[in-house]
């Protein structure tokens, strides 16, 4: 079968011959069906038109309804009328011709002025209207010249006179070629078309009756259209033919221009929609194309598919980064198609027993359907050249898709196992460029049906080649949460394992022979067992998320303290030497940016399964629980913070009276209002930042205690280890929220001269504008707690608003972005073949793979 | 294979000299980096322009919604968010909070009490900034009453002011003008005049400016780098430019379309690319450059600033499908057949519209296997082991 291939298509607008040339049948008739549901002839539903009812014959092609495209009919309308899109493309021709001998309203020396413009009929139409301002009297024929205005979208008058579409056909056909060749018209495109004799008919195939078992119940929107038309089409016929006076046929000429204008778009400005019985709008031509349901959108970009499956994901750590555990029933029904060759021949009769084919496609495109009774008879008669479709089996690749897909990492190619149960298992590792999580995420596998495709996936899709994010190149598909954690734990100088542990963890990883035990009593340090899945020839050092902490608590931390607190990750050929595992090995240069860069792209990949088997062994023999005690302020920290609120209150109630007073210093640049509301926020973030100090030491040496991290406190651990919180969030738990903001600043007034009504009027105070003193583990007042809401509240109309405006710029990106690609020689090239950059990104670096982001071409500092 | 570029070949020079390597040590390097090199360039088929969409897309929703900063010595002039990157990216004709960053040259300014002085002059002052005019219209009389508190503040001599005022304040219309006194002037007008034309008149009057570089509402005195740097609200780089005092080479304008008027295209495309990277690391995300300079250049490359906007980018392709697909579907679909043109399908999404493979990545390859020359080939292959 050969692919032809589309070169061009041209746009142009049907002349009256052209419409009447294509035409099947000529429709004279405003009805659908007689009373046996068959198409009435010349009526709406004409045979001609094409078929949408099974049986029927076309009666100009004679196909059936399967095979007939559908073919256009017309209307002859008695009386001309405007096309209402082309209006303002005929309105210039009337502003600047006779009306008497259709000339340009231009003297002679005018006329050789405009030549020069003869390339731009846009410009010309302007300037003809400025040179003819002035003009009484035609130059021609010195007829008088009359001030033609259009009254949107389709009414013409001059002078003040009523132009109808007969009158304008008459003015614009004594309009001289040569003339309209000036606005843009040329053969193919004559201004008489845009008044119309004759229109065309669309197929019935692109506006199908809605039928339930054979009786129609509705028409579509189309054909109602249509209805009207020919109705009043045929009424102003018979009206005219009866002689009727003026004023009647000029009303239905109206109402047929109306119904012709609704034909086309039924959102005209100035003109009522057109409605159904039931009030609705009705749809008409531009209302199909436009928009985001429109076809253009709907369809035409997006399109639906075949052999694609949703469900919701779970979470699978006993499964690789790149494969994915599907249900058997997923499995089971998406098909491969597999071409039977001499090489997988007995593959397939094997399957065919296993009854793992559920169909054959014989050479002659016949199917047959594989049974239990037939299959040993279709074993045997299997030959080369055949087709199977085949379930999906383990290895299988598919591609794994989650909305909204912002970027090319939301669509990744995966390895499926079949896995018990009935939702789409993932592992966890991989879900942050999906941005997916498993509180009943939903996401869709899509199974390739070609070779082609299937290599496409394998060579460019999978997961394993996209851990470095093309945004800015750092690893974005890395451990989180428990696996931090868990890679914290391991990795401690603490953490030690007997023979019978070590030997189970080293085997789940593939490792058979136990290296020399390092600790005393023929123990095992986690170290030990975490160099096993580092390659042999790693070299890497950096600073842990611990030493940031020590240079904050301390100023600088000596070679001492990296001793005592094992906060500087050293490996030297493949063994950890010090420091631990945690959130820092994700950062950009650091282990899995190495790992993911200079090894082969399968060596992640294995790395993460590896981690999590030991990482999931250590959690479950070490264990990780938080205690409420962890969260109880301790009595001098309660203390400490009670003075502090009160220094703070008495601090701010000078900056009130001050502000009141209008004595308040003000800061450059910022007025009084300001400067208090500035002054306000940094009295109380001042506290915090003290109070939050003052825990993180306190924690710090809680932790630390006996020279060994201590397992008694979880939540700085996983802080400390950077798997899940932050600093803040113990802070707000044991210390005190502080100052609730809203946006930027404190929470603007709801009522007049106060934040809430229980507010005394006029006052200013720290209290009155959500200073909460008050933390998570106690509790806040009812009055904390209505504020704090009123941030919360903030920030939830924040999302919801910023994904609407991002998703229009992401959009609008895409659009005006998409044609670039990179040409053979690097350089940038539009659609249009315009060169955009002469080498991409002036060095020709691909953002994944360039160190850094750097460009090679500029020296950096 | 591609060469090394001269500076990456310049610098393994330096450093085997530095080393001392020999020649063979030398050309494994060179081996080595010119394969690394390879690797890293781009695959030509890539469809980087969508990348770059989606890079910049993507984080879309990380950044900040609506916060406005102004300089001030708290916060000097933060990055603002969403609202910033599409003010960018549209190409419009103005900012909505234009700033300056104007450097001065090297010790211009002796004492810091000068320098203050120098950053209230650029101030636009306009007689509306100074006072109020009251309407009697009874008497057709107006009078000019000077705000001391304001002229206090913005330093300004007070006679000179009122001086000014004076001279520049004339109307055809006014009969009578009294000399400057401590608290303002008095205009009389003819009694004829109409009222509407007083009230005109004293619109016009308001607008009038006095000193300063007009559009500079506000100037504050910032420390960057031990330097002082005057920071302003609103935006006049061709007038600033002008002043003596100040550093040409580094005065800075988050304005692009002043820039671009200014020095031209190329300062635009750099400051297109400068003011988004500055956002979104303002916000904390991260962007390769090479995506904002593939959007910047798309917005420059034929010599004026084009927006990302259904008028700008989008809108002037030469695909009618293209165009139709993104806005406004109808009046494309009209125009293009007004305008009898042709959809040649070399764009990626004509070709997705009518099923076709798009020309990027694995679809732009023409090469095809024969399998009929792979036979032969295969024949030749096996002849030639057997020889």
């Amino acid at each position: 079968m050969s692919v032809k291939k589309i070169k061009s298509i041209e746009f142009g607008v049907l002349s009256p011959e052209v419409i009447r040339k294509m035409s099947g049948v000529e429709i004279t008739r405003a009805d659908t069906y007689d009373k046996d549901g068959y198409p009435i002839e010349r009526g709406i539903m004409d045979l001609h038109l094409g078929v949408i009812s099974p049986g029927l014959r076309c009666k100009t092609c004679g196909h059936g309804m399967r095979d007939c495209p559908g073919h256009f009919g017309h209307i002859e309308l008695t009386r001309p009328v405007m096309h209402p899109k082309f209006t303002e493309k005929i309105f210039p021709l009337l502003q600047c011709t006779c009306k008497e001998c259709g000339k340009l309203l231009l003297n002679n020396e005018n006329r050789n002025e405009l030549i020069r413009f003869s390339e731009h009929p846009d410009k010309i139409a302007k300037l003809i209207i400025d040179f003819s301002k002035t003009l009484k009297k035609c130059p021609n024929c010195n007829a008088n010249v009359s001030k033609v205005s259009l009254d949107k979208p389709t009414n013409f008058f001059a002078d003040g006179e009523r132009l109808y579409p007969s009158d304008i056909l008459d003015w614009i056909l004594r309009i001289e070629d040569q003339d309209l060749f000036l606005f843009g018209y040329s053969a193919k495109l004559r201004p008489q078309w845009f008044i119309l004799n004759v229109l065309p008919v669309p197929p019935v195939s692109i506006r199908p009756s809605l039928s339930l078992e054979n009786v129609v119940t509705a028409e579509n929107d189309l054909t109602h259209m249509l209805l009207n038309i020919v109705r009043i089409n045929n009424r102003l016929h018979e009206n005219m033919n009866a002689g009727a006076p003026q004023i009647i046929i000029e009303d239905l000429w109206d109402l047929l221009q109306y119904n012709v204008t609704t034909y086309f778009d039924n959102n005209t400005a100035g003109v009522p929609p057109a409605k159904h019985r039931s009030g609705r709008a009705l749809n008409t031509l531009a209302q199909r194309l436009k928009g985001k349901k429109g076809r253009f959108r709907y369809n035409l970009i997006g399109k639906r598919v075949n052999s694609a499956s949703r469900s919701t994901i779970s979470p699978s750590t006993d499964i690789a980064i790149d494969e994915l555990g599907i249900p058997q029933e997923v499995a089971d029904t998406l098909t491969l198609s597999e071409r039977v060759t001499s090489w997988n021949i007995s593959k397939i009769k094997e399957y065919i027993m296993q009854d793992k084919i559920k169909y054959l496609l014989t050479k002659n495109n016949r199917k047959r359907i594989v049974t239990p009774e037939n299959k040993q008879e279709i074993a045997d008669a299997l030959e080369e050249g055949i087709i199977a479709k085949r379930k999906m089996l383990d290895g299988d690749i598919v591609i794994f898709n989650r909305q909204p897909t912002l970027h090319r990492v939301s669509i990744m190619g995966h390895k499926i196992k079949i896995l018990p149960d009935k939702t789409f298992r993932l592992n966890p590792i991989a879900c942050a460029p999906y941005n997916a999580d498993f509180d009943g995420d939903e996401m869709q596998i899509h199974v390739p049906q070609s070779e082609s495709s299937v290599s496409e996936i394998k060579n460019l899709l999978m997961v394993n080649d996209h851990i470095l994010s093309m945004r800015h190149g750092k690893p974005i598909i890395t451990p989180t949460e428990d696996l931090i954690s868990g890679g914290f734990l391991l990795t401690q100088n603490t953490t030690e394992f007997s023979k019978k542990e070590a030997m189970e963890m080293l085997y789940s990883i593939g490792i058979t022979e136990l290296p020399q035990a390092d600790r005393g009593r023929g123990q095992y340090s986690g170290k030990l067992i975490f160099s096993q899945i580092l390659p042999k020839d790693l070299n890497l050092e950096y600073e842990n998320k611990m030493y940031t902490i020590i240079k904050k608590i301390k100023g600088k931390v000596t070679k001492k303290d990296i001793e005592k607190y094992d906060c500087y990750f050293k490996v030297e050929k493949g063994k950890l030497i010090s420091g631990v595992f945690d959130e820092r090995a994700t950062s950009s240069k650091n282990l899995i940016d190495v790992l993911s860069r200079h090894y082969p792209s399968n060596f992640i990949a294995e790395f993460y399964y590896k981690l999590s088997k030991l990482v999931f062994y250590t959690l479950s023999k070490k264990g990780l629980t938080i205690a409420l005690d962890e969260y109880k302020t301790p009595d001098n920290l309660k203390t400490e913070i009670d003075q502090k609120i009160k220094e703070l209150i008495t601090t701010t109630n000078g900056i009130v009276r001050k502000y009141e007073n209008k004595t308040l210093p003000l800061i450059s640049g910022k007025n009084l209002d300001e400067t208090f509301e500035l002054e306000m926020i940094s009295a109380s973030s001042q506290i915090k930042d003290y109070i939050s100090d003052q825990i993180l030491l306190l924690k710090f040496n809680e932790m630390y205690d006996d020279r060994k991290i201590s397992n008694n406190n979880t939540t700085m651990l996983s802080s400390v280890g950077g798997s899940r919180g932050k600093l803040l969030n113990v802070v707000n738990i044991i210390g005190l929220w502080g100052q609730v903001t809203v946006r930027t600043g404190r929470a603007k007034n709801g009522f007049k001269n106060r934040l809430l009504s229980s507010n005394v009027l006029g006052t200013n105070a720290l209290m009155d504008y959500g200073f909460v003193k008050n933390n998570f583990y106690n509790g806040m007042s009812p009055k904390e707690y209505f504020i704090h809401s009123i941030g919360g509240r903030q920030g939830e109309i924040d999302t919801g608003v910023s994904t609407k405006v991002s998703g229009y710029l992401y959009r609008r990106l895409s659009n005006a972005l998409k044609d670039l690609v990179v040409q053979d020689d690097l350089s940038v090239k539009s659609a249009d073949g315009q060169v955009i950059q002469f080498v991409y990104g002036d060095d020709g670096l691909s953002p994944d793979r360039a160190y850094l982001g750097k460009n090679i071409n500029f020296f950096h500092e | 294979m591609r060469e090394l570029p001269k500076n990456i070949l310049e610098r393994i020079e330096n450093y085997s000299n530095k080393k001392s390597f020999s020649d063979a040590k030398k050309k494994r390097l060179i081996d080595i980096v010119t394969k690394r090199y390879n690797e890293s360039l781009v695959t030509p088929g890539d469809a980087i322009g969508l990348i770059a969409a989606q890079s910049i897309g993507e984080p879309g929703t990380q950044l900040t919604l609506r916060t406005k900063h102004y300089a001030g010595s708290l916060e000097v002039s933060v990055g603002q968010g969403i609202q910033r990157v599409i003010e960018i990216v549209d190409g419009r004709l103005s900012s909505k909070y234009p700033s300056m960053k104007i450097y001065l040259k090297k010790d211009v300014f002796a004492t810091e009490k000068k320098l203050n002085k120098f950053a209230k002059s650029l101030i636009d002052i306009k007689v509306s900034t100074i006072g109020d005019f009251q309407e009697d219209f009874e008497n057709r009389t107006v009078s000019f009453i000077l705000n001391h508190d304001k002229l206090d503040e913005l330093d300004l001599d007070k006679e000179e002011t009122m001086t000014l005022i004076y001279d520049k304040i004339n109307d055809t219309y006014v009969s009578k003008r009294f000399t400057p006194n401590k608290n303002g002037i008095n205009f009389t007008f003819d009694k004829t005049t109409p009222l509407f034309n007083i009230r005109k008149a004293l619109l016009k009057w308001n607008k009038i400016p006095l000193f300063g570089v007009k559009n500079l509402e506000l100037t504050v005195i910032t420390e960057e780098a031990g330097e002082k740097v005057i920071s302003t609200k609103g935006s006049n780089l061709s007038e600033v430019l002008k002043i003596p005092e100040v550093d040409t080479d580094r005065t800075y304008t988050n304005d692009i379309l002043e820039i671009n008027k200014v020095f031209g295209i190329e300062a635009a495309r750099a400051s297109i690319i400068k003011e988004l990277k500055f956002t979104f690391e303002s916000n904390g995300i991260e962007i390769n450059q090479r995506h904002l300079s593939i959007l910047a250049d798309l917005m420059c490359f034929n010599g004026k600033v084009k927006g990302v906007v259904r008028t700008g980018i989008t809108g002037e392709k030469t695909s009618p499908f293209a165009r139709a697909s993104f806005e406004e579907t109808v009046k494309h679909i009209l125009s293009a057949a007004f305008d009898g043109e042709r959809e040649n399908f070399k764009g990626i999404i004509e070709n997705l519209i009518v099923g076709q493979p798009i020309l990027a990545g694995t679809g732009r390859v023409k090469l095809t296997l024969d399998p009929k020359n792979l036979k032969k080939m295969i024949k030749k292959q096996e002849g030639l082991e057997e020889n």
